[in-house]
């Protein structure tokens, strides 16, 4: 070493990083902070390798545990290999070091923050993101709220008159051809047909009496006629015979339409006892229901009973489509369908009608588009409330 | 920007600038002027902190993919935590091995510096057989840095330190040859400075590294 380097060495107001003190050129103190540096080390690593294995430390704070160690093992290394102190000899080094370390943690702090951010906002529910890979983020589409629409519909009217007993029946409900929907109090028609069965058999017990003294009559004119007495007293009996038997048969012909009346009056009170018995006359959904417990009902309102949709393999959905979006739209387009009630699953459709409306004030709805969808599990119900989207070209 | 400034070491001064320097000026900055081994020392010492900022990058870029596995395995089921016990303590040893040459070489003891330098060696080429062991192993598995993000920033971040590892091995068999040929000369023990300088901040590096790529990996 020269003799200015020497000189160097012993430079009162600098330490280079990585010197000792230079006033102080002890080698046994050196050689003491580089062992002291490599036990504490070791201690320090020897914990953080068992705490991560551990279970004995509650697993969450492990990992904060790790940093911490980490941290001051570098401050060990710093202090007893590097010799970065908090001399005053040491300031320019230490001072360059927080500059660094700032650095460091602007840039770790920074990624971490920004990109946890970016993660958190970026995060797209999988039905969405699927939706846009099966329409392709490039096609551009239409979308607008509508209605299931029936295929079909069945308005059930009252044909008697009655105070409503139970409704079995509400909106939403599947029904079946004959299934009863509502009662109606049937007293009064039970009543009817009791009385009619009783008079129809009153008149064919008479009928039937009738009937006997006729054929009784017919046997006593052909007995006569039959006899070979022909004296006149005989043939006047014969006569008479004859007479009897004609008033009998007349008797007869005018009580047999007496009957069919009677039969067909007590037809009719069943039929209306029936008609007090509200069915369904179809398969089908009850979309509507404008009837409640203990109404009276009379034949010839205005608003059906109930109405049912019919089942259908078929489902239509109408909406309604602004005027700016009219004229992207064209018959035969396709249309992805999603219900609330089946979320995340589509029912794929297409445009069957486009049917112009007069544009209302306030409104630019301009036209109704009718998508027809097959439906053969029933999902798509009518009067469900749906979001369809047309892929349009 | 003054003379003074420009000086590197009296050294210098003395040689290049003092015909051009009125004997004032040189004697005030004779007075106050760090040495050569200092501002060389400070130098590299900045050099090494612009390194940390590097590998702070490489960290953060580890910490934002490390969940991105793309149905790859993780850094639980790929690392073997006592290969990586044996590395860290190769390296702690060696990077005090390497504190202790610096000690020999200011005694100008050819046994301890030599001696201290021959531990170095062997315990960072321990430390970096084991570790190319590791990520050739991953290789050869299928499971190298093209498999998923999380590899892709784990083969960076480790591997950047590895390569520091073998240029600081080289460094370190230059460093012997030149104070076997030209004895424990200022200039060389500049260099000799510098060198365990950057040894030790490797070491320091491979603490944040063992800890937030191993330690705390295993625990996810």
């Amino acid at each position: 070493m020269s003799l200015s380097e020497a000189k160097n060495h012993l430079h009162p107001a600098d330490t280079a990083p990585g010197d000792q003190r230079v006033d102080r050129l002890d080698i046994f103190e050196e050689l003491k902070s580089y062992l002291l540096g490599l036990g504490l080390s070791i201690l320090l690593t020897a914990t953080a390798f068992f705490l991560s294995g551990t279970s004995l430390v509650w697993g969450p704070s492990i990992p904060v545990a790790l940093i911490v160690l980490a941290i001051a093992q570098m401050g060990v290394h710093l202090v007893f290999f590097l010799h970065i102190t908090t001399a005053p000899d040491s300031t320019n080094n230490v001072l360059a070091l927080a500059f660094g370390v700032l650095i460091v943690v602007l840039i770790l702090g920074g990624t971490v923050l920004i990109m946890a951010t970016m993660n958190r906002n970026m995060a797209v529910s999988a039905g969405t993101m699927r939706m846009h890979l099966e329409n392709g983020l490039g096609t551009r589409g239409v979308t607008a709220r509508g209605v299931v629409a029936p295929a079909a519909l069945e308005a059930i009217v009252p044909r008697v008159s009655g105070v409503v007993q139970s409704v079995d029946c509400d909106v939403k409900t599947k029904v079946k051809a004959g299934q009863t929907c509502a009662k109606f109090d049937a007293h009064r028609y039970e009543a009817v047909v009791a009385e009619k069965t009783a008079e129809v058999k009153s008149a064919r017990a008479l009928l039937e009496k009738r009937e006997a003294d006729l054929s009784k009559a017919k046997a006593d004119l052909e007995r006569r006629e039959a006899s070979p007495d022909r004296r006149p007293s005989a043939r006047g009996a014969t006569d008479k015979a004859r007479a009897a038997f004609e008033k009998a048969r007349n008797v007869v012909e005018a009580e047999k339409p007496k009957v069919g009346e009677l039969e067909s009056a007590l037809q009719n009170a069943e039929l209306n006892l029936g008609a007090a018995n509200i069915v369904s006359p179809i398969d089908g959904i009850v979309v509507a229901r404008n009837v409640r417990l203990g109404q009276t009902v009379a034949p010839g309102a205005d608003t059906p009973l109930f109405v049912v949709a019919a089942n259908s393999d078929v489902a239509q959905l109408q909406i309604s489509l602004r005027a700016s979006d009219v004229g992207q739209v064209r018959i035969g387009d396709k249309a992805v369908i999603t219900v609330a009630a089946y979320p995340g699953r589509e029912f794929s459709g297409e445009v069957s009608q486009i049917l112009p409306v007069q544009p209302t004030g306030g409104t630019d709805l301009a036209a109704s588009v009718i998508i027809t969808a097959p439906n053969p599990d029933g999902l798509l119900e009518p009067g469900t409330p749906a979001m369809a989207r047309i892929v349009t070209k | 920007m003054t003379y003074v400034d420009t000086a590197v070491g009296r050294g210098d001064l003395e040689s290049d600038l003092a015909h051009s320097i009125p004997r004032r000026t040189l004697g005030y900055a004779e007075g106050d002027l760090a040495s050569k081994r200092i501002v060389v020392g400070f130098g590299f010492w900045v050099f090494l902190i612009s390194d940390i900022i590097m590998f702070s990058a490489f960290f953060a870029a580890y910490v934002v993919l490390v969940d991105n596995t793309a149905g790859g395995p993780n850094g639980r089921e790929l690392f073997n935590l006592t290969s990586v016990a044996l590395e860290t303590g190769c390296l702690l040893t060696s990077s005090f091995a390497c504190g202790v040459a610096s000690i020999g070489a200011r005694l100008r003891s050819n046994v301890w510096f030599h001696g201290a330098m021959a531990a170095t060696f062997v315990l960072g080429a321990a430390f970096l057989t084991l570790e190319v062991r590791e990520l050739g192993g991953l290789v050869a598995q299928g499971d190298g840095p093209t498999r998923s993000a999380f590899l892709s920033a784990f083969f960076a971040l480790v591997g950047c330190h590895g390569l520091h590892i073998s240029v600081g091995l080289l460094w370190l068999l230059t460093m012997v040859a030149q104070v076997y040929a030209k004895g424990y000369r200022a200039d060389i023990m500049r260099r000799n400075l510098c060198f365990s300088l950057f040894w030790h901040a490797l070491d320091i590096v491979w603490v944040a590294l063992f800890t937030v790529v191993y330690l705390v990996g295993m625990r996810q």
